[in-house]
């Protein structure tokens, strides 16, 4: 047995980085076509999977703050000093992303376009990921926060099917101007006082300086979140990525805006920001309804999708910048499943627009006759538009009751384009379901295979038995 | 594995029968009923406790489900049209546990949680694609709803309590929104007049299916939601007009419609609608809902219901009613059993809405109307069609109807003694309708293609609700994101990078002049920012 807790930290971070090597000294020949890598990546994930399930039985659930703190000296003068942690809201965030990244595995199962590059990409990719979310000290947050721009950066540009180089590097560069801000808010608030994250608010500065430090970081986290005007330059590249593992590891990265957000409001933050973030939730909720009416009236999913995630992510900050933090553990079970659950949605997604294009025919009935992607899609379709299937169900009530209490006529709306977004991923559903005679006259398409169905089930049964608390089969 | 798929779904369901059978003995106090409560581990913020105690009040409600669920399951072993038996079985059981969820729950959260899966168990009942999306679509909203008025409701009480809404109502805020929220729940799921076109479109269902949704499922849900948050409904001056407007309106467009239409599977859709219209009604107008007296009702109407399924059955699986003229005619045992059925209906409505004279007489009087015009239609009109019926018995169909009116008259002997004469008046009143045959000139309707095809209520709701936003979506897209964004914001920001850079090209000129000019520039940059660090 492990005896020190907190290496385990050290190991889920070093695991990815081990699958990189791995990946790279895999055998790569026109035969294989990038199995190998494809294998290594996935035993990569699923070894980190249970490393997080040992840290889930290590930790204290009910715990308030960082656990199995693990630290390391980096440099003396100035002193910095490297801190590892995690508690139940990270861990949520953490096993969401890597079941996500699994279900991307399984989706681009057939590709053979750089199947290694992808993989490697893909894990540098996890291994950032991971190490923001466990960071608790201002270096390695801001580090994270950054790297991680350089997989997605090459994962988009390589695999993402952006046809106009401008898009794609408005994309890229207006992401880089929000972490150049937080590199100017972190090293002035290191100016002041060398904190971890979560004592942040112990740092006092002068008024208009702090004004300055506090958007910064806002605007930084806001710049990886679609909202008005941003939305139009990540979704002008999400919706034109095919690739299912890019375009869920591109749909991660507004969860890094949130979770940043989460981490430093709303009880860390100064009162001078109140106006402004009065500011900021009327252009989420006018950015929500927008984004949703327009998702509901668009005929392409990927925007639809684009739509929903966009409605929930702002949901998921509106309900964090409420002034209090009893919602996080609500927010992060519910993430938990979200993520999952559309990740799914995009890779049955991706295979139908394949199956689409290999049998020449129509969105239209495609999921006629094909029981078992009938019966995946219809599940995951259910449970992201809030049926009880999961664990957004009733953390979502929570968060909902949390921000009626807050404003009524403002939770009305986000409601509004939630339900909006939701009726659109039901419309797509039934028009790939929709009967007709022409549809009988053409073959079917082929079905998903049996191994990935019964994968597909596994990942249905995880979300049945996350229902209430995804966490509940290792307390 | 080595039994023929027929003999196993047989084997299937007799156990579903045998198990019901021992659920309605043990609920009615032969056997001890087990019971339990079960800790759930609790979301954060919110303990959950999933209770499985009868109240009383619930247990009619069980005994009813079970019995209903029975003769659904009953029928599907005796149906060769559906070729799910066991699914459709086992479906049919995890619904009526669900729906019994909901009868014990003591928090809101059983109760959503119950809603929820019954809504996802009949969408897998519902074999018909366009029927699922009206269906989901609709109780998708509804589900919402409820969450949504469940979690205001608990944001300002803190707990999760059903028994305390009564106490802890009176302080709420958005009273009138909470209210009117819930209603539009309930008439959602109940398929009340304007909110039936899922019911509608489910009108190609065999007629287990059908029935077994129209009665066991979600309406019910609707009223079991209506029972246990009734008290939610107080709180707001508008909620029990609104209530009685749209329970008016069911009986009206329901009894009309189950007068007018030629087939007969929306005819059993309008015939629900009509029972769910004299439920509401009972609700809203008596002194006292009695749990036991509405299963026994439920149960009557969903019999009735069933004759509509003799009369296809009778006539080649035919679902025109102008088809079936005459049908009755030499089905003499099958007419017996619908006279029956039309009876314990009668009764069980008088039992139900007794206390109030003038709610039992029109809905006794709106009833006998509409029964006696589809008995007599299936009587006495010429059979047009010239095609005779399959020689088949429906005993064992009409088994139930039997079952039923026994146990309606042991358990309410008393009653019936003392209403006797005025049953055999509304009998003998109900026969004068019948064969004097008034609304006759109706059956005409059946030939009128508006009234048969036509669905107004889609067309309104897709002309004045989903054109408008889908219009608005893309209008937005096209103003905010292509002309705002892309040719306002971006564009000027382009125009001004480029002209800064010019402008800045210029000045680097091997020129004097622009020597100064760059000078210049930075000394009132260095003074702007002086005046705003250290003057200001």
């Amino acid at each position: 047995m492990i005896e020190n807790a907190s290496v385990l930290l050290l190991y889920i971070m070093a695991v990815p980085f081990m699958g990189i090597i791995f990946t790279a000294l895999s055998k790569d020949s026109s035969l294989s076509r990038g199995r190998n890598a494809l294998s290594v990546g996935i035993l990569t994930v699923i070894a980190n999977l249970l490393l997080l399930w040992i840290v889930a039985h290590k930790i204290d659930h009910s715990g308030a703050g960082l656990q199995l703190v693990t630290s390391f000296e980096w440099l003396d003068t100035p002193k910095i000093e490297l801190l590892l942690g995690i508690d139940v809201f990270s861990l949520s965030l953490i096993a969401a992303i890597h079941f996500a990244i699994l279900l991307g595995f399984i989706g681009v199962r057939n590709n053979n376009y750089r199947m290694k590059t992808l993989v490697i990409l893909t894990l540098m990719f996890l291994e950032m990921v991971i190490g923001y979310l466990l960071s608790g000290d201002l270096f390695s947050f801001y580090i994270f926060f950054e790297a991680m721009l350089l997989p997605l950066f090459m994962l988009v540009g390589i695999y993402g099917d952006v046809r106009r180089q401008e898009t794609l590097s408005r994309f890229f560069m207006y992401n880089l101007l929000g972490a150049m801000l937080l590199f100017v808010a972190l090293c002035i608030l290191f100016h002041y006082q060398n904190v971890t994250i979560h004592d942040i608010s112990r740092v006092t500065i002068k008024h208009n300086i702090a004004i300055v430090v506090w958007s910064a970081i806002f605007i930084a986290f806001l710049s990886r979140i679609p909202i008005w005007p941003f939305h139009y330059w990540i979704s002008s590249v999400n919706v034109n990525i095919s690739n299912p593992l890019v375009f869920i590891i591109a749909n991660i990265i507004p969860l890094t805006g949130v979770y940043g957000l989460i981490r430093f409001f709303p009880l860390t933050a100064p009162g001078i920001l109140e106006p402004y973030l009065l500011v900021l939730k009327i252009i989420s909720i006018v950015t929500m309804i927008i984004i949703a009416l327009i998702g509901f009236g668009n005929r392409d999913i990927q925007y639809k999708i684009f739509s929903y995630m966009t409605v929930f992510y702002i949901l998921y900050l509106l309900g964090a910048l409420l002034p209090t933090d009893a919602l996080l553990s609500n927010i992060g079970f519910s993430i938990f499943s979200w993520l999952i659950i559309i990740s799914a949605i995009e890779v049955m997604v991706a295979y139908l627009e394949k199956e689409k294009q290999r049998s020449n025919r129509s969105d239209l009935g495609l999921l006629n006759n094909v029981s078992r992607s009938s019966i995946v899609m219809s599940f995951f379709v259910l449970a992201a538009v809030g049926m009880p299937l999961s664990s957004m169900f009733l953390n979502n009530m929570l968060i909902f009751s949390g921000l009626f209490s807050y404003n009524l006529k403002m939770t009305m709306f986000i409601l509004t384009a939630i339900i909006l977004s939701c009726l659109g991923l039901l419309q797509y559903m039934f028009y790939l379901r929709y009967p007709s005679e022409e549809n009988n006259k053409v073959t079917a398409i082929e079905d998903i295979s049996i191994p990935v169905f019964v994968f597909f089930v596994a990942i249905m049964l995880l979300m049945v038995t996350s229902f209430v608390n995804p966490l509940w089969y290792m307390e | 594995m080595f039994m023929p798929r027929q003999r196993l779904s047989l084997i299937w369901g007799c156990f579903i029968l045998v198990s019901g059978a021992f659920s309605v003995a043990s609920l009615a106090g032969v056997y001890p009923f087990p019971e339990f409560s079960v800790i759930w581990n609790a979301v954060p913020n919110l303990p959950v406790i999933i209770s499985f105690h009868l109240k009383n009040i619930s247990r009619f409600g069980a005994i009813g489900v079970i019995m209903l669920s029975m003769t659904v399951v009953y029928y599907t072993i005796l149906s060769s049209d559906e070729f799910t038996k066991n699914k459709l079985n086992g479906l049919i059981v995890l619904s009526s546990v669900m729906v019994i969820s909901a009868l014990c729950a003591v928090n809101y959260v059983q109760l959503l949680v119950a809603v929820g899966v019954v809504d996802v168990i009949v969408y897998s009942i519902i074999n018909l694609p366009e029927a699922k999306r009206q269906y989901i679509y609709g109780n998708f909203l509804a589900d919402f709803m409820l969450l949504c008025i469940l979690a205001l409701i608990f944001g300002q009480q803190g707990n999760i309590n059903i028994a305390g809404i009564e106490e802890q109502s009176q302080v709420w805020r958005h009273r009138d929104c909470i209210a009117i929220m819930l209603l539009a729940c309930i008439f959602i799921k109940n398929g009340t007049a304007f909110f039936h076109t899922a019911y509608q479109k489910m009108s190609e269902l065999n007629f287990a299916r059908l029935n077994f949704i129209l009665f066991a499922a979600t309406p019910l849900m609707g009223l079991i939601i209506l029972q246990l948050l009734k008290n939610i409904l107080m709180i707001s001056q508008y909620s029990y007009p609104l209530l009685k407007i749209f329970a008016v309106a069911g009986i009206v467009w329901g009894g009309l419609g189950a007068l007018v239409v030629d087939n007969l599977k929306r005819k059993s859709v309008y015939l629900s609608m009509f029972f769910w219209g004299l439920s509401l009604s009972g609700f809203a107008w008596l002194p006292s809902f009695s749990n036991r007296r509405f299963y026994l009702f439920l149960i009557a109407a969903f019999l009735f219901n069933n004759i509509l399924m003799f009369f296809s059955k009778l006539r080649n699986d035919e679902l025109k009613m102008s088809r079936l003229c005459g049908v009755l005619q030499s089905a003499k045992l099958t007419f017996g059993i619908c006279i029956i059925s039309t009876i314990l209906y009668a009764l069980a409505w008088s039992l139900f809405a007794g206390r109030n004279l003038w709610l039992t007489s029109v809905g006794l009087t709106a009833f006998s109307f509409i029964s006696a015009q589809i008995l007599s239609d299936a009587f006495f009109a010429n059979n047009a069609t010239g095609k005779n019926n399959q020689n088949i018995r429906l005993f064992m169909l009409e088994i139930p109807v039997l079952i039923a009116l026994v146990t309606l008259i042991i358990y309410n002997k008393q009653q019936l003694l003392n209403v006797w004469p005025y049953i055999a008046g509304c009998v003998m009143v109900w026969f004068a309708i019948f064969i004097s045959r008034p609304l006759q000139k109706i059956s005409g309707l059946y030939c009128s293609d508006f009234i048969q095809k036509r669905d107004v209520i889609s067309d309104i709701y897709n002309f004045c609700v989903l054109v408008p936003i889908q219009v608005l979506g893309r209008g937005l897209r096209l103003i905010v994101d292509f002309m705002f964004i892309e040719k306002t914001v971006i564009a000027s920001i382009k125009s001004a990078i480029r002209i800064m850079i010019i402008i800045f090209r210029r000045m680097h000129n091997d020129n004097a002049w622009n020597y100064v000019l760059f000078l210049l520039t930075g000394i009132i940059i260095i003074a702007a920012s002086y005046y705003n660090g250290v003057v200001k």
